[in-house]
């Protein structure tokens, strides 16, 4: 038991300290930090997301032409990854999570750069866009996980998988196999038809497969997909969330 | 001296003093009464009452179709068997074309007044449809959206190929409030039963008005000038037409789509 404690008690820290660290190489969003970030882009960014950030790169005409996800549009497409409620912009430290971490299947992870350069990048990614001009999104409260789940905890996150509609897409054991993906209902907000995540696999969970991130996922919806956000409608249940993730990650445990 | 005189019965002022008197009296008395007084009308300064009203009908005189019968998938027992979807209501006698949105653009060079929108938008889940079908939205209202249906919806709406809100409608969920933020087309509709659709047009400026059953509209307050009046409608699509505003009356407008 003392040692779970202090394992968590590290992770806590950890985590704190690579936000810190993060935050404290972030330069200033300026000129000269935008034409850095421009030169990273053209290297890095603008096959996919091509030269003026409208995801139309070279390889992008590859990506998703006939099946979502095609690669982002930064001049006013939705973000799908933001801690920030449902058709905000993203805050800063959740466009530098995607950049670091990837998106598996989809996008490499950026982690072999400086957190200077990522920061640079980002100010630049940010410039396609008029909307983040003057705004200042605010995120969602995301608190750290409860204790480990209880076995009625994981069976409560089964009835909470139900009763909140999870299975109409992602089917009822997770394999993403619901009903409206298997008539083909599902589209992002081009038209594009687009496949539920499988819960089964940590590697379908896009969004980060740690309980905060699951957590975060159901609490802000993904943008531009079926996906909603689940925060206003049953703000103040958070037992019964906690008890989804950790069904939901029983999952894939369960497959492994 | 004027006192002497006064007191000998003859007149206590002079002409030139009498008329100063009543110059100042007069007025303070008009402003007084009609601060106060229900019977006196207070003087319309809004630009609704001054300024020229359009005031027209959208007709469509073409072939009107059945609605169509779409069979429900789930959710039988809320929804029923079959939905009935009816995109185009015209009223037989006047050809009247309801859930039209007519908006006249701003004159050129014109600045929207940067007015607050106080009256909410409704987003209503009820037994598988969104209530209202239509509607038109100043930017910047208030957007709520209830479930009433014991079934799970979402209500995922979309501007310009990006998700302005998508929200769960979990059954007994909470009443969720929104601002709009975006102005243009919203397209509202729910992943779970595909067959619910509906449409908000949200303008950053009041000049605009929904018809009616017999295709009625009326707009007030635009300035005079050369404007443009825009129709949209859901499957007839965007009418657009070109209109000269006098500085006061009524203009009479009909709009046909062809």
């Amino acid at each position: 038991m003392r040692i779970r404690i202090l394992l968590a008690i590290g992770a806590g820290l950890a985590m704190l300290s690579i936000a810190s660290l993060a935050n404290a190489v972030k330069p200033e969003d300026n000129q000269e930090t935008r034409e850095k970030g421009k030169q990273i882009y053209d290297r890095a960014c603008l096959l996919c997301h091509g030269a003026n950030g409208k995801g139309d790169g070279p390889a992008g005409w590859f990506i998703g032409r006939y099946e979502s996800p095609r690669p982002r549009d930064f001049t006013g497409g939705s973000y799908k990854f933001r801690s920030t409620p449902s058709g905000e912009l993203p805050m800063d430290q959740d466009l530098f999570r995607t950049v670091t971490q990837g998106i598996p299947g989809k996008m490499p992870p950026y982690g072999g750069l400086s957190e200077e350069e990522r920061w640079q990048v980002i100010a630049y990614i940010k410039s396609f866009n008029r909307s983040f001009k003057g705004v200042k999104p605010t995120a969602l409260v995301l608190p750290n996980p409860p204790g480990p789940p209880s076995d009625a905890g994981i069976e409560n996150g089964r009835k909470t998988y139900i009763k909140y509609g999870c299975q109409n897409c992602h089917g009822d054991n997770g394999y993403g196999d619901g009903k409206e993906a298997l008539d083909g209902n599902l589209k992002d907000t081009y038209g594009l038809m687009l496949s539920p995540g499988d819960l089964t696999e940590r590697a379908s969970l896009k969004n980060g497969s740690s309980a905060q991130a699951l957590y975060r996922s159901i609490m802000t919806g993904l943008d531009g997909t079926p996906m909603p956000s689940y925060a206003d409608t049953i703000g103040g249940n958070d037992k019964d969330v906690w008890d989804l993730v950790y069904y939901i990650l029983s999952l894939s445990q369960e497959k492994q | 001296m004027m006192v002497r005189r006064s007191m000998a019965g003859r007149p206590a002022m002079s002409v030139q003093a009498l008329i100063c008197l009543l110059s100042v009296a007069v007025p303070v008395v008009m402003i007084g009464l009609a601060c106060w007084s229900p019977l006196i009308a207070a003087p319309q300064l809004s630009g609704e009452s001054t300024g020229p009203v359009i005031v027209g009908r959208v007709l469509y005189r073409g072939t009107v179709p059945f609605p169509t019968q779409i069979q429900v998938n789930r959710d039988l027992d809320v929804c029923g068997a079959t939905m009935s979807m009816t995109t185009l209501s015209v009223d037989a006698a006047t050809h009247g074309l309801q859930n039209a949105v007519v908006h006249v653009e701003l004159g050129a060079g014109e600045m929207s007044a940067g007015i607050i929108a106080s009256t909410p938008v409704i987003v209503r889940n009820k037994q598988c449809r969104f209530h209202p079908h239509v509607a038109a939205a100043l930017m910047g209202a208030e957007v709520q959206i209830v479930n009433d249906d014991p079934v799970m919806h979402n209500t995922n709406i979309i501007v310009e190929n990006s998700t302005a809100l998508n929200v769960a409608m979990v059954a007994g969920g909470n009443l969720i409030k929104k601002r709009l933020k975006k102005s243009g087309l919203h397209f509202v509709k729910c992943n779970v039963h595909k067959f619910m659709q509906a449409y908000r047009m949200v303008f950053d400026d009041p000049y605009f008005d929904q018809t009616t059953e017999t295709g009625q509209f009326s707009i007030a307050g635009v300035s005079p000038g050369l404007h443009r009046i825009t129709v949209w409608h859901e499957t007839l699509g965007v009418m657009e037409k070109e209109l000269q505003v006098p500085a006061r009356g009524t203009v009479i407008v009909d709009l046909e789509y062809k």
